[in-house]
């Protein structure tokens, strides 16, 4: 056996635990049974759907969350990533091991809901538990990446911080589940009609997979293996792919300039997010450019930030899509009264621009809450700022600062081109000062 | 890497935020030797010990351990070396036995040896009566005994160990030192980072001095060195300035002196020593006592940390 889930079954059961369980559900549902009409067994299955969700959605995802953070408090996460375990035997151990006892209550619950539900909705009952069993295992990857992050970071000791964060994974889950809700009725992808039930199948198994990947990468990492970022450029990718399906109409005459424009949205979005969220010090940076300087090309990108990956992706659909709209067919023309064509570069340059101002910060001699500083600063530009110059009638200072992207988009191109210039110049200063050895 | 050490370290740089925690730093460790690194606080020691454990990744430099690239191959270096940190790492919920049988098997070892394995790291650990005792139970000299029985599980060549000693009685300190000679005797290669030089002194052989991020001495401990031997001579009645018939001999250099007693580094072995005696003798010194000394490691850090500051 796996001696990573070994320790954690040793840890999570014992003969109290085991029986207490099985008994508290049992209870509970015939609360339910009797609080419910004779001969109905709504109740039954509500609370066994709403009790599935408590155990493995919000405990589960907790239960894998501390598996890395309370290693990482109690002090033996050194001596983990010092095991022999290589990085998915340690990641499936640990999404299982910890969440064992979570699944053991979770699990009673559907087969309480199996039973319970009515026969003559038995397909819609066994799409309806698949797709439950798959969104928790989205959920408590997505808790282990978090706190696969936050241990990077330093954030791990924050521990109201990993609680909000698994509250956030709840909020989220219960969104999906309303999507999977609507996604009931049959709907148009990529040009094809799809039914609602078992496309919300293949999405929860597909973006569990892509969880518990996300989970083995980072876990990678984490042991010292040696990798690439092929996985976080080929998901964005992924997800660029599947989203532009909803918006491809049957007769699309351009599908694939919609997959750039949702390229371009999704990998600005995750420049933005991952700036924000993974180890993006001056450090990391530094370490990049003497691989650079050195010529090792297979360390940079071992040690390249995935920001740095979005932010190239961006840069490549931004390319792709101002080529691809001068060509666009008639039906589109639209877009070109828009005056489309600008519209991706600047994209790029406010990510630019913004990327730079985060950098000043975090390569300061001894940066403090760099996010936090950054975030402000963006406020004030996108906000504050703006907002001033309107009611002081300061409409030609306003549209320096937030120049207008529809109306005049080379006027705000040149604009934002030099916010851009001025913000990478502060960080050429700040990196001078920084590292002048 | 050059037959004979087991760790080599070129041109180490490390940086944190801010502050550049070891610059240039560059030694060897001889197989089979035990080494104390020692230096103030924050002079870098633990995370040289760290980026030795391939936990760390530097920003500049090589590190070799037995024989491996640690920057090229960490998880190879990994299954090779052993690794104490100060807070030693147990799992407060797991019997002393579960926590060995974790380490051995995470550690990849075969299960069938495992249990065997178990009761002989036990033995040699004097730990074998608290097997069944959750690790949270145990004194701090306990726990200690058991996170190094989980660095020793898989049998690595090279130990690594951060203040090992810090928060012990001098019991359990005299114990680990005799635990320490043990795993020297059996050819393991041990590096120990501690502030408490007096326990360092029972059973380190070299001597790595790590400050402001630098080595600045790296060499062996004991009486007899490449700069001569440590001789010191005690007089039966004073006599003032009687360490300077003393320097007329060549090769004799004079560390410490009152006028009843001194320190000498005699170069030469010891028919050198029967010559400075005699020497001495022959001026009409009364001396009472003439006899090689292991040079205290708390003196020779000292001594070290001294002369680094001389301008």
């Amino acid at each position: 056996m796996n001696p990573e889930l070994q320790r954690n079954l040793w840890l999570e059961f014992s003969l109290h635990r085991l029986v207490v369980m099985p008994c508290v559900l049992a209870l509970i549902f015939l609360c339910a049974a009797l609080g419910t009409q004779p001969n109905s067994d709504v109740g039954v299955t509500t609370t066994g759907l709403l009790l599935y969700i408590g155990l493995a959605g919000f405990w589960g995802a907790r239960r894998a969350a501390d598996a890395v953070t309370e290693e990482f408090r109690a002090k033996t996460w050194d001596g983990q990533r010092m095991s022999a375990l290589g990085p998915w035997g340690m990641t499936w151990a640990k999404l299982v091991g910890s969440t064992s006892y979570a699944w053991y209550g979770a699990l009673m619950c559907l087969a309480t809901v199996a039973v319970a539900w009515p026969l003559r909705w038995a397909y819609t009952a066994s799409l309806v538990i698949a797709c439950a069993v798959c969104a928790a295992v989205c959920a408590q990857a997505l808790a282990l990446i978090a706190s696969l992050m936050a241990t990077r970071k330093g954030l791990v000791h924050s521990y109201a911080r990993g609680t909000w964060l698994v509250l956030l994974l709840l909020v989220f889950s219960g969104s999906s589940t309303s999507l999977i809700t609507k996604l009931a009725q049959s709907f148009s992808w990529w040009g094809h009609e799809v039914e609602g039930w078992r496309f919300a199948l293949g999405t929860s198994v597909v973006f569990a997979a892509w969880a518990v990947f996300g989970a083995y990468r980072l876990m990678c990492q984490e042991l010292q293996v040696r990798t690439t970022p092929w996985g976080w450029a080929a998901f964005v990718l992924f997800l660029s792919w599947y989203l532009a399906g909803f918006a491809v109409q049957p007769r699309d005459a351009a599908p694939s300039a919609v997959f750039l424009i949702a390229g371009l949205l999704v990998s600005a979005a995750f420049t933005y997010c991952m700036l924000f969220t993974e180890q993006t010090g001056a450090l990391v940076l530094r370490r990049v450019w003497v691989r650079v300087q050195r010529q090792e090309w297979r360390r940079v990108l071992e040690e390249i930030p995935c920001w740095l990956v979005s932010l190239a992706l961006t840069a490549v659909f931004c390319v792709l899509l101002i080529l691809t709209v001068s060509r666009l067919p008639g039906e589109l023309d639209a877009y070109r009264n828009l005056n489309f064509t600008p519209l991706p570069l600047l994209a790029l340059l406010f990510l630019m621009r913004d990327a730079a101002i985060f950098l000043v910060f975090s390569l300061a001699r001894a940066p403090r809450r760099v996010e936090a500083t950054t975030f402000l600063y963006l406020v004030l530009l996108y906000l504050i700022l703006p907002g001033v110059c309107k009611l002081a009638s300061a409409d030609i200072l306003g549209t320096l600062v937030l120049p207008p992207l529809f109306k005049r988009p080379v006027f705000a191109t040149v604009v934002l081109a030099v916010h851009a210039a001025i913000a990478l110049g502060l960080v050429v200063y700040r990196w001078r000062q920084s590292f002048s050895d | 890497m050059t037959r004979g050490n087991a760790i080599e370290v070129e041109g180490l740089r490390f940086d944190y935020p801010g502050v550049r925690a070891l610059e240039d730093v560059s030694f060897t460790v001889a197989h089979g030797s035990v080494t104390a690194l020692v230096g103030p606080n924050g002079a870098g020691k633990t995370t040289l010990l760290r980026c030795i454990a391939a936990l760390e990744r530097p920003m500049l430099g090589a590190i070799r351990v037995a024989g491996i690239d640690v920057l090229e191959e960490p998880r190879a270096c990994h299954r090779r070396v052993g690794f104490l940190a100060d807070s030693y790492g147990l799992y407060d919920a797991l019997t002393v036995r579960q926590c060995l049988v974790y380490a051995a098997l995470a550690h990849g070892m075969d299960a069938a040896t495992v249990p065997r394995t178990v009761e002989q790291t036990a033995a040699r650990l004097d730990i074998t009566d608290k097997l069944r005792t959750p690790a949270g139970e145990l004194s701090r000299g306990q726990r200690q005994r058991v996170a190094i029985g989980q660095a020793l599980m898989h049998a690595p060549e090279v130990l690594i160990l951060d203040e090992p000693a810090s928060g012990l009685d001098p019991e359990a300190r005299h114990v680990l030192a005799r635990l320490f000679t043990r795993l020297q005797s059996e050819g393991m290669t041990l590096i120990v980072s501690s502030h408490i030089l007096a326990e360092l002194d029972e059973y380190s052989t070299h001597m790595l001095v790590l400050r402001s991020g630098k080595v600045i001495e790296n060499r062996p401990l004991g009486g007899t060195t490449i700069a001569g031997s440590r001789v010191r001579v005690e007089l039966a009645a004073p006599v003032v300035g009687w360490h300077e018939r003393a320097r007329e001999c060549a090769g004799v250099r004079l560390l410490e002196a009152d006028a009843s007693a001194g320190v000498l580094v005699i170069v030469g072995g010891t028919m050198a020593q029967a010559s400075v005696l005699k020497h001495l003798i022959d001026a009409g010194l009364p001396v009472a006592g003439f006899h090689a000394e292991r040079e205290n490691l708390h003196d020779s850090y000292l001594r070290t940390v001294h002369e680094g500051t001389q301008p």
